[in-house]
């Protein structure tokens, strides 16, 4: 099975990294312009998973803090990028959660409206 | 009369019979993180619980987002008022504003205010990637849909300030 291969992010107190099969994000995103550092780590991140033909990611942000909408502009350009992605070339995408940061309950639920098919999210 | 004073010195409803919270600051985007923190400390001492606390402090986040992205001069100010009896926390955010801007956000708010908030919210995603050199435009809607807010908004033209209010229901 491949793996996700994106060069790790460490800026404005967020890292970015991918092991495996799983995007790992964490520390806290109030950025005015986060799109600076996780638009070319998402981007890598998805040419990686189709190019590798891998089928099911995770993107652990258990110890992701906070996101401001800034930041869900991101990970929504990434599920549009999954959206139009041919039939055959889709990917799940599995957000692992933590009940501990409670705004990842209503805005990932919110989220994953966006393509119910291939979305979902566990919360620890 | 410089900015802070004119800011201070405006009437923006506070009934000081409740508990509250005003505090002005440098239009500076630091801040923001810092104010939300301070914010969700005086609800923790007012026992408003962890779930609401996350409620408001998102929403305030979001709003001064939108206040400093958009300030036309020095000074935000902002209210936090706790209402016991009617579970409602109220935020009220107080900005310089240029005209153009203030328009664009009395629109949108009467926009959003027509709609259904989850529908608005999956609109204004999907906007935001359509317009990507603009503002994301999703910090109303997230304020709207996550924190269940009432929101209305007031331009005074001659003194170039605009007025936010969010009612959060607990």
């Amino acid at each position: 099975m491949g793996e996700i291969k994106a060069k790790p992010v460490s800026n404005s107190g967020i890292d970015m990294k991918a092991t495996g099969t799983t995007v790992y994000i964490s520390g806290s995103i109030n950025h005015p312009r986060p799109g600076e550092f996780m638009e070319p780590f998402i981007q890598e991140a998805h040419e990686s998973i189709v190019t590798n033909n891998i089928q099911e990611i995770k993107v652990d942000i258990t110890n992701l803090k906070f996101l401001n909408s800034a930041g869900i502009r991101e990970l929504v350009d990434w599920v549009m990028k999954l959206n139009h992605l041919p039939e055959e070339k889709k990917y799940k995408i599995e957000f692992l959660c933590s009940s501990e940061h409670k705004w990842q309950e209503s805005s990932m639920s919110t989220l994953i409206y966006l393509n119910s098919n291939y979305l979902s999210k566990v919360t620890k | 009369m410089n900015n802070y004073t004119k800011l201070r010195s405006i009437e923006c409803g506070i009934n000081k019979e409740l508990t509250y919270l005003d505090i002005s600051f440098d239009p500076k985007w630091e801040y923001i993180p810092l104010a939300k923190s301070f914010i969700e400390d005086f609800l923790t001492i007012n026992m408003v619980n962890n779930e609401e606390i996350h409620k408001v402090g998102t929403a305030a986040s979001e709003l001064l987002e939108n206040a400093v992205r958009y300030n036309h001069q020095n000074g935000i100010r902002m209210s936090v008022q706790n209402e016991v009896d009617e579970s409602m926390v109220y935020l009220i955010i107080i900005n310089y504003s240029d005209e153009m801007h203030a328009k664009r956000l009395l629109k949108r708010i009467k926009e959003m205010n027509k709609n259904d908030s989850l529908e608005y919210y999956l609109f204004r995603m999907r906007e935001s990637i359509r317009n990507k050199g603009d503002s994301p435009g999703l910090g109303l809607a997230r304020v709207f849909h996550e924190s269940k807010a009432k929101i209305t908004a007031e331009y005074n033209k001659e003194q170039k300030i605009v007025e936010v209010r969010a009612s959060i229901p607990l």
